[in-house]
């Protein structure tokens, strides 16, 4: 039985079933890579990196789905272990250069310029350089917001957040990138 | 006074050199700051207010909202097309990994046996049948409205003579015999006791009746009588007493007789 087209709901019964909990397992994988993928990229810029946490990412989920309650959507529970996965990443990194975060993300900057499709006169590279000029939760909250579409009431349980801070924080993002974008 | 000259005297009195200096402004306002603040607090509270990201996104910024979400950055081919194999294979090397398989035969070597034994038996055709069977058998109609019908009708009559009997037994209301005791004895009396047993009652009611007359009169006639005889001997009145025993001795031997 294909499992592809089924609801989270029924994907989530299927792998609670150990006869049925790899298919689904995979089933899960195939539907939400892409975006947690993309969710992962843009926050680590580098491919490998992105790879390695995304896999990292489903290992806690094939783990974790078991115990997991339903209190929320799957997918934002999916993007909650992502967005700390990515998180406990950088700090890491951090911790093996041994250098600020800031520094971190001046290398998250380099690292864009490195890419081989790098372009600094294109608006969707500029925006991306931007994007990194960010604190780093505004740069959670904005991509979110702006790549996902994601409701702040779904938001505020990725990043355990208010929603009014949510919002404050996306608006403050989006000047600052339309600002940057401006001036550069 | 103005408070400006209250602080400034207040400061004098505790002998503060800030009383020599005049108050100003060090910082500065970026040009246009205020012209703009109420449409720019305006535009903010359109994009809180709304909940479509997208307008979100056009009220706070035009410009971006124009610009592409793709992201520029590249993919290596078919990176997505395995990425699931990639990950279980990541899976199994973990120590603790176990397969749906390994891990019942791991929890319950009994239940693993009897995994793919199954003790139930099916008729040989059955399932080819079924669809067949189930084309054929036409489900019998039976119009819901009608049998509600008779239903309610049923319900209706059973409480029309619940409430009926029940209006017969308790309906009429309870008479005081202090009150009205004619009117008791025709609702408790007449209805219970049949109309022989009261004619004989008042036939003995009038029989204790005449008895306790007799007795009264009795009375007032022995005390008459008393008064008659007084002056009669006494020997005469047990001859006359003799004479009355005689006479219904005789009385009641022709009675026999006849």
């Amino acid at each position: 039985m294909a499992l592809t087209n089924l609801s989270d709901s029924e994907l989530l019964v299927e792998f609670r079933n150990p006869i049925t909990k790899e298919k689904a397992f995979t089933a899960i994988i195939k539907k939400y890579q892409e975006k947690l993928y993309w969710h992962l990229r843009r926050m680590v810029v580098d491919h490998e990196d992105a790879n390695d946490v995304l896999q990292n990412v489903m290992i806690r989920v094939w783990n974790g789905l078991e115990n997991f309650r339903e209190d929320s959507q799957l997918y934002t529970w999916l993007y909650r272990v992502a967005t700390n996965e990515c998180l406990t990443f950088l700090e890491q990194q951090k911790k093996r250069a041994a250098v600020s975060l800031s520094d971190v993300e001046s290398g998250l900057e380099n690292k864009i310029r490195a890419d081989r499709h790098f372009d600094g006169n294109k608006l969707e590279w500029k925006l991306q350089l931007a994007i990194q000029q960010l604190p780093e939760k505004q740069r959670l909250v904005f991509q979110l917001r702006y790549y996902d579409e994601m409701p702040y009431e779904e938001m505020s349980r990725v990043l355990d957040t208010s929603e009014g801070a949510l919002k404050a924080s996306y608006h403050h993002a989006v000047k600052k990138i339309e600002e940057y974008i401006k001036n550069h | 006074m103005t408070n400006k000259s209250t602080i400034l005297n207040e400061l004098m009195g505790l002998g503060s050199t800030l009383a020599n200096h005049s108050p100003q402004n060090c910082y500065a306002v970026p040009d246009g700051y205020f012209e703009g603040l109420a449409n720019q607090i305006m535009s903010r509270i359109k994009a809180i207010e709304t909940t479509d990201a997208g307008e979100e996104l056009e009220i706070l910024s035009p410009m971006l909202s124009m610009l592409s979400k793709k992201t520029p950055y590249s993919v290596p081919a078919g990176y997505f097309e395995n990425l699931e194999e990639k990950i279980l294979q990541r899976l199994s090397e973990h120590p603790d990994y176990l397969t749906s398989k390994e891990e019942i035969e791991t929890l319950s070597p009994v239940l693993n046996r009897l995994r793919n034994k199954n003790p139930y038996s099916v008729p040989a055709g059955y399932f080819e049948n079924l669809e067949a069977k189930n084309k054929k058998q036409e489900a019998k109609i039976v119009p819901i409205n009608r049998r509600r019908w008779y239903r309610f009708a049923a319900a209706a009559t059973i409480a029309g003579i619940i409430i009926l009997g029940g209006l017969l037994i308790f309906g009429n209301s309870r008479v005081d015999v202090n009150k009205d005791p004619d009117k008791w004895i025709a609702k408790n009396v007449k209805k219970k006791v049949s109309s022989d047993k009261i004619n004989d009652f008042v036939t003995l009611a009038e029989g204790d009746a005449i008895i306790s007359t007799e007795s009264q009169n009795t009375d007032a006639d022995s005390a008459e009588i008393k008064e008659l005889i007084k002056d009669v001997p006494e020997k005469e009145i047990e001859n006359f007493l003799n004479d009355a025993v005689a006479l219904e001795s005789n009385d009641n031997a022709d009675a026999l007789m006849n």
